[in-house]
């Protein structure tokens, strides 16, 4: 595999984890990780492995009606894929969009294309104002 | 110029803009940024034009001892250039001989023109973390 390949591949792995969110289904995005990942929303705990990551994703989708996550910008460099996107929410069922959280994420990704670690960077009294369930494993 | 130059060019352009704010210069970080500059810092207003980004960079460095800002990535694609940061900062109203009062991780993403000036930067991080540990006001109201 070349180096743009790989880069290539790289993104194209980060984008269906993205996908996953936008279906809603927690299996789509955790075939694209590694048993140890670690998931960072910045400046929260850290959360650790698989298993718990799922669950934090899993209770996030809970609440979510509708979930589309535009892609501003998307690039690969090296094992890292950047996304910078508005991650959009519709909690009530409204067909609105009740949050419109402008974040950055930055994935890191394994020599065989899975994404080991994603730091995610926003404003969490925007999300949590806007009807964001709790990013705190403790409180799941 | 070829693509990978235009890259190296651009971020090249956000390492110095990176150590005019290190050197507390708002001269040398204001160089760096075109007249149409839209400065964001999400969620909040955007900040629009030379004159109002100088105010908003000079003010916070006004307040500023030291700063750092410790680079985990930094690469471009195309005109974009991103930055992932932990900012460290020591303001005014620290006591002596503290250490750091505030490291915020935060993503910073660039956009630049043909001319390599920087049009467009957006940083995004927890804003309730700057503002409780000493981060000056991010908006001119």
């Amino acid at each position: 595999m070349t180096y743009e390949e790989k880069i290539a591949r790289n993104e194209g792995v980060v984008r269906a984890f993205l996908k996953g969110w936008d279906n809603r289904d927690v299996d789509a995005c955790m075939a694209q990780c590694t048993e140890d990942m670690c998931y960072l929303n910045q400046p929260l705990e850290a959360i650790r492995g698989k298993e718990n990551v799922r669950k934090m994703i899993a209770s996030i989708f809970k609440p979510a009606k509708r979930v589309e996550f535009v892609l501003v910008n998307c690039f690969g460099h090296e094992n890292k894929v950047i996304t910078e996107r508005v991650d959009q929410w519709d909690w009530d069922g409204s067909n609105t969009w009740q949050m419109q959280l402008k974040v950055c994420g930055m994935f890191e990704l394994t020599e065989n294309g899975r994404i080991i670690e994603w730091r995610e960077y926003y404003d969490n009294e925007y999300w949590t104002k806007c009807g964001g369930p709790t990013l705190v494993f403790d409180e799941l | 110029m070829t693509d990978a130059e235009k890259i190296a060019r651009n971020v090249f352009k956000v390492r110095l803009f990176i150590d005019a704010w290190e050197a507390l210069d708002p001269d040398v970080a204001m160089a760096c940024l075109s007249d149409d500059i839209v400065y964001i810092n999400q969620p909040l207003a955007p900040v629009v034009g030379q004159r109002d980004v100088r105010k908003i960079v000079a003010g916070i460095m006004q307040l500023t001892t030291r700063v750092h800002w410790e680079l985990r990535n930094c690469f471009g694609r195309g005109n974009v250039v991103v930055t992932e940061r932990l900012d460290c900062w020591k303001f005014h109203d620290d006591p002596a001989g503290s250490d750091w009062r505030l490291r915020l991780p935060c993503i910073g993403m660039f956009d630049l023109n043909d001319e390599g000036k920087i049009t467009g930067w957006r940083d995004y991080f927890d804003n309730r973390l700057w503002f409780n540990n000493g981060g000056p006001v991010l908006h001119l109201d």
